[in-house]
């Protein structure tokens, strides 16, 4: 099997409400090149509320490469220059692995995985389909 | 404070510089920690050179402005001190020197510390160096030289008459002669009087004492073991060098080569500056041109866009021409020009004087041959020669055109146009450079008539330009085999587009040490190529400079910031130096900014009773079945250590972490620098990862650094099928054993 996943399976909004001042966006399956420009549109679809909390949840997804840090750092650089904030959770996954990798977890404000339970082994990449939760 | 210690240090008399009213010492040169070992640094003068007279000529130096010297008698030393921003220098002289002399000296010194530290023109510190020391030693001349070339020296500034000056502008170094020696030698030669010529350059006494010259001082200028030059002063007596005075030259000259080296390196890292933006406006300008192709237009209107790019960024004028009419007629498709007035004028001129389609470079002749005319410069007999009438010859001397370029536009290999590039009023020169870059132009440009070629067309675009950000080949470093990689993704339907991984090797000015970059630049496309070009520059730069590979970096993060092009464009860069042992050995010194890992196979074999059995049994644990493929059958029959560093990202954060750590190599050992499209690699088996990196890098075979880069590089390639889904670099840097 040669072809690889295109990543377009990155989900929907759970929670992509207001909930007081916070607006959570969370990410499923696969973030890459291809699934960048879908993901930040729901972003800045999110940013358009200006809430005083954005954050970005990333610790479902099943692969992400250095897109996914593009989106963050973009809109890290928006709530910074708007004067919001921005949060990422990262819980034990792919993303948290790649965000360390660059030294970026104490660049950023990380939140912890609470309310969203894990429904499989995040460490474990589950066949080339992606598997959006 | 003025004096920077670095300027200091080599000098070859004592320099102690002390800061504010306790006389704190700040600064010991290392003649000073010689000549005074009880000096402290960080400590008040009074505790520990408590000697009552010099603390208070280092008092009436700082508060009064006034300077002193002052004769200690263990050591034997004259010590001079002069005020010095909120300090004193104190510089020491033999006892028995002339002291006025000294003082006068050291103050000279000081003058020239402060002019050769802020000055960044060769000429005017060539002219400081001179001319100040020609008048406090009394010298009749002074010519400071450069080494331009291998062997040769070349005068920089002179105080001899224009005729004398003339017949050493250039001089060939030969053994025997003082200048020579002094500069191959690395030690100044003095000459003090015709008996001085007559002992040790008989052959040259004639010459040397030509016009009632004496003395000569010939010093030459050196940093680290670089040559750098000479200055040579002549006396019109006898003259005896007294040891201060010696002391004193020889101070200048440390100095001056200094001085001189920090010019030339500033240079380099200008022009390093304005390569890289020249090739980031060229990636830029060559990407907006293969956007035009894609754009729904007619074949016209992308022409005259592609003129329309070309003017005003590279030449005054453009012009595109096609074949017509089944290739019987030539036709102007497009022109541009920033005034309409002049285009109309040439239309009109055209009209009247209809072009010969026969005139060697010509749009006609160079569709008609495909091959380019090239005109560096267009003199006026060129003019004369093309007119067909005096008032022919006027109308186009107006037109005022002093450089041209056409070149073919070619399409499956057939020419059917021409692209012309005409410099005019700016007054511009075209060069070698310009011309390749409007051969790309026109290839980029020959996809309009070619939709078919368009796939093609660019990935051999994103091919030329990665070329363009890496080495053609790597530099033969003795001591060391070297050896790279580079794979770029695999095109799928979104095409081909240049991508921002990198490696480089460079010579730096220590001899024996080597810089070493592998970065990945986030994303693609120009801007991640230009990325890429600022960094692979910056860091030549900064090498050129002689910065440690921390230092290298936190530049290297500043000078991203600054671009500020694309926000969240970020890129991760392993860099090291190697430093060649003459034992076969070799010392890398790495700094990593949020990179993957290096790692380092070592020759030495594991024991394979007590490595490799086990390591059968954890075959499936990486995450890659056993079947997996290519590598994984062999055991690991080499150690291999991962370096555990991994730091910040640059070009997003002002503050970040490049931690670094030292590696020694020893013969036959390899360090491997690879980027994230190795272990992030996805196959069927999931992610290629840092267990089969290891086991890959340490299974036996390649007992090479190219055989390493080859077999990882397979092995990458392999695991994916060959559909690579980022660029894969990879440099290997083995001890030679």
């Amino acid at each position: 099997m040669s072809t690889l996943p295109t990543g377009d399976t990155t989900g929907g909004v759970d929670g992509g409400g207001t909930a007081g001042e916070t607006v959570e966006v969370v990410l499923h399956g696969e973030l890459d090149l291809a699934a960048y420009e879908h993901a930040e549109r729901r972003v800045e679809q999110a940013e358009r509320g200006s809430p005083e909390l954005l954050v970005i949840d990333l610790s479902r997804l099943t692969f992400m490469d250095s897109s996914g840090v593009r989106l963050v750092l973009l809109a890290h650089d928006r709530a910074r220059a708007a004067g919001r904030r921005l949060a990422v959770r990262l819980g034990v996954s792919p993303a948290q692995r790649v965000f360390d990798s660059l030294g970026l977890i104490d660049k950023l404000d990380v939140l912890p995985v609470t309310d969203a339970p894990t429904e499989q082994p995040p460490e474990a990449v589950d066949g080339p389909s992606g598997t959006p939760t | 404070m003025r004096f920077e210690p670095t300027a200091v240090a080599e000098l070859p008399f004592p320099v102690v510089i002390t800061s504010g009213s306790n006389h704190v010492v700040t600064v010991v040169n290392a003649s000073a920690r010689r000549e005074l070992p009880r000096l402290v640094a960080g400590r008040p003068m009074a505790e520990t050179l408590a000697d009552p007279d010099l603390l208070a000529a280092l008092d009436r130096a700082l508060h009064e402005g006034v300077e002193g010297a002052v004769d200690l008698v263990d050591p034997a030393l004259t010590l001079g001190c002069v005020p010095s921003g909120d300090g004193v220098l104190v510089h020491g002289v033999p006892v028995g020197s002339r002291p006025a002399g000294a003082r006068a000296r050291g103050a000279a010194l000081q003058g020239l510390t402060d002019t050769l530290l802020t000055e960044q023109d060769p000429a005017e510190i060539g002219r400081v160096a001179v001319t100040e020391s020609m008048k406090l030693l009394g010298a009749e001349a002074g010519v400071l030289f450069l080494r331009t070339e291998p062997g040769v020296l070349t005068s920089l500034f002179s105080t001899w008459p224009a005729d004398i000056r003339a017949r050493y502008e250039r001089v060939e170094l030969h053994r025997g002669r003082p200048l020579s020696d002094a500069v191959l030698d690395g030690t100044p030669v003095w000459i003090e009087d015709a008996a001085g010529w007559a002992a040790r350059y008989p052959e040259m006494a004639a010459t040397g004492t030509a016009g009632s010259h004496e003395a000569t001082a010939c010093l030459p200028l050196r940093v680290d073991e670089r040559d750098l030059g000479a200055i040579v002063f002549s006396f019109g007596t006898r003259r005896t060098f007294l040891p201060d005075e010696r002391a004193y030259l020889q101070a200048v000259a440390a100095l001056c080569a200094q001085a001189l080296d920090r010019a030339r390196l500033l240079v380099v890292e200008r022009s390093a500056r304005a390569v890289a933006e020249r090739e980031r406006d060229r990636m830029e300008f060559l990407a907006r041109t293969g956007r035009l192709m894609e754009a729904p237009l007619s074949v016209e209107e992308r022409l005259q866009r592609v003129a329309d790019l070309v003017v005003p960024e590279l030449a005054d004028w453009c012009a595109v021409h096609l074949l017509r009419q089944g290739g019987g007629v030539i036709e102007q498709i497009a022109v541009a020009h920033d005034d309409p007035a002049k285009i109309d004028f040439v239309r009109r001129v055209q009209e009247r004087y209809p072009p010969d389609p026969t005139a060697p470079g010509s749009a006609y002749e160079v569709t008609r041959t495909g091959e380019p005319a090239f005109f560096p410069e267009i003199p006026d007999e060129l003019l004369v020669a093309g007119a067909e009438d005096a008032e022919h010859l006027e109308l186009i001397r107006a037109i005022g055109m002093s450089s041209a370029l056409v070149v073919p536009l070619t399409v499956r290999g057939r020419s059917v146009g021409a692209l012309t590039l005409v410099h005019a009023e700016s007054g511009q020169r075209f060069d070698e450079l310009d011309l390749a870059f409007a051969q790309q132009i026109a290839a980029t440009a020959a996809v309009a008539l070619d939709n078919a070629g368009l796939y093609e067309q660019q990935r051999r675009i994103a091919h030329t330009l990665q070329s363009a950000l890496l080495p053609t080949v790597l530099p033969d470093a003795p001591g060391l085999r070297l050896a790279a990689r580079y794979r770029p993704q695999t095109a799928d339907r979104s095409g081909v587009q240049v991508g921002g991984d990198l490696y480089d090797v460079v010579a730096t000015p220590r001899p024996g040490r080597w810089a070493a970059v592998v970065a990945d630049v986030c994303g693609k496309g120009p801007d991640a190529a230009a990325l890429t070009a600022l960094i692979r520059h910056t860091l030549r730069a900064e090498v050129a400079h002689g910065l440690d590979p921390v230092e290298a970096l936190q530049r290297l993060n500043a000078a991203m910031l600054r671009e500020e092009r694309d926000p969240g464009r970020f890129a991760t860069v392993a860099h090291a130096h190697v430093d060649v042992g003459d034992d076969g050995t070799a010392t890398v010194s790495l700094a990593i900014a949020g990179h993957p890992p290096p790692l380092v196979r070592r020759r030495r074999m594991a024991d394979p009773l007590a490595e490799a059995r086990p390591r059968d049994g954890e075959g499936g644990e990486d995450g890659a079945g056993a079947e997996g493929g290519i590598g994984l059958d062999a055991a690991p029959t080499a150690e291999v250590e991962v370096v555990a560093l991994s730091g910040t990202l640059l070009g997003v954060f002002t503050d970040v972490a490049t931690p670094a750590t030292t590696v020694r190599l020893g013969p036959g050992d390899m360090m491997v620098l690879y980027t994230d499209g190795v272990t992030e690699a996805r196959g069927v088996d999931g992610f290629y990862g840092m267990q089969r990196l290891i086991h890959t890098v340490g299974a036996a075979g390649p007992g090479s650094a190219d055989a390493l880069a080859e077999a990882l590089l397979a092995d990458v390639v392999g695991f994916q099928d060959g559909v690579l889904r980022d660029d894969v670099a990879l440099l290997v840097i083995e001890a030679a054993p």
